[in-house]
Parts: structure tokens; sequence; C-alpha cells
């Protein structure tokens, strides 16, 4: 059986509440990585962190939780290097390219 | 293969999604591009996380996406500028036969990593054939 969509990732926010990768979950079991979006909300509201994370886990042990800010531009590159190793396991001569910006984040936080 | 199973892959194959189905995979396959799903809820952030994301594989990746809702259109607007390539496809649940006419709209070559935005709703089967597909019901 080939491949539908290689990746399935699911994306939920912070302002969704800390109870939401359980009401996903068969979205979240259907997914290899889940994306915890608007990650710089955790400042402002109420969000059980360790919650949220221990549903993920008990969910699906197998996806990888990426914390990621669109806004602030933070937390992309973990995210970005799985993309980068999706496309070096799809195609074995794709030579990787470090994005500039996901570099300069590694460096300076 | 037993008659039963023949006839059952006969019938199957007169269904027409199935052909779409199977053609979605072959492009995918053919073109060698990575297929990424972003699912959620409304306001889960998709769009945004697309933008991000485009935004820093410009010049790396040749990124293509089709967004999926209701107002695809407006979403297609907002990231056409950080990707190669925009399809609009405007409806809750993409089907697959939905997702072969966007991709016959598209510069199949021209694409590294193919993007699908889509709300809880996307189905596994109605893309591609997995019998073992996302879906989106709350518990």
């Amino acid at each position: 059986m080939a491949p539908r969509f290689r990746a399935t990732v699911t994306v939920l926010a912070v302002s969704g509440g800390d109870d939401k990768a359980a009401e996903y979950v068969d979205l979240l079991t259907a997914s290899q990585v889940l994306i915890l979006s608007k990650a710089e909300l955790q400042r402002h509201v109420i969000f059980n962190r360790g919650a949220f994370r221990g549903n993920v886990h008990r969910i699906n042990p197998l996806a990888e939780l990426f914390e990621v800010s669109a806004f602030e531009n933070s937390g992309l590159t973990r995210w970005l290097a799985w993309l980068d190793r999706q496309r070096k396991d799809k195609d074995p001569t794709y030579k990787p390219a470090t994005p500039p910006a996901a570099l300069a984040e590694w460096f300076f936080g | 293969m037993t008659t039963s199973a023949n006839y059952l892959k006969q019938i199957s194959n007169l269904v027409p999604a199935d052909e779409d189905i199977a053609q979605n995979r072959a492009d995918f396959r053919k073109h060698k591009m990575l297929t990424v799903a972003l699912v959620g809820p409304p306001g889960a952030g998709k769009t945004a996380l697309f933008e991000a994301t485009a935004r820093q594989l410009k010049g790396t990746a040749r990124v293509t996406i089709i967004t999926v809702n209701p107002a695809a259109e407006r979403d297609a607007d907002r990231v056409s500028r950080y990707c190669d390539q925009v399809r609009a496809i405007k409806t809750a649940a993409p089907d697959a036969r939905a997702v072969r006419s966007a991709l016959q709209q598209l510069h199949l070559a021209g694409i590294d990593i193919l993007f699908m935005e889509a709300l809880g709703g996307i189905h596994g089967p109605q893309i591609s054939g997995d019998r073992h597909g996302a879906g989106c019901q709350r518990r």
C-alpha cells in the first residue's frame, strides 16, 4: 500500500486549551507530528503544559511534539529539521540545506 | 486470488473515487514530492504555521499548498507570497476528486513539498485509499 499524504501533522493551539489533544484522539492517533501552535500565549493564559504533553504521549507515544510560535517566529528549528529528514527519507539523493533563519535561531535562541 | 476477491477488486475499480485516489498517489510517487497534511480545528493556527514554515523554506524547497476550507480563497491569498503555487478547494472536507482537480492545475514537477491545509475532517481514504485515515471526531 503506497502512502497517502506521507505525513499527517495535527495543529492545536494553546488558546484551544490544554485538553484539546484529548478531544481529537482520532486525529492525533493518525498523526506523526503534533504542533502546539501559538506557544507564546502560554505566558498569558492558563495552560497546563504537563497535562497537555501527558495526553499527547498517552494517546500517541510515537508522535513528535513541537511547540511553535508563528507570531514570534520561534520554535521552528526542530519542525524544519523534521521536514528535512522526511525529504531525505523520501529521496536519498536530496542534499539538505540549512535554512539561514533556522541556523540563526539555533545559535541565538 | 479467489474469485470473490477478484470480484471485489473489479467492483472497487468501478468506483470513480478509487481512480482519483490511485492517480493522486501515482502523481505523488512520480514526482517524488514530500506530501504533508496540516490538519486541525478552525483557529488552530494552520495557516500561520504554514506561512512561517514557507518563509523559512524559501530558497531551499519549492513549496506548494492546497488550502481546503469554506473560505479557502482567502487563505490562499494570504499565503501566496510565500510559496510557489497555491490552489484553493472551497469545501469543508475534501475528497479525492477535489484533490485530483487541484493536482491537475499544478505544475507537479516544480514541487518539492506539497502541503495540504484542511480542517480536521480530512479523511485518509478519500485522499488516497488508506483505510486508516485521520478523522477529527471529538471525544
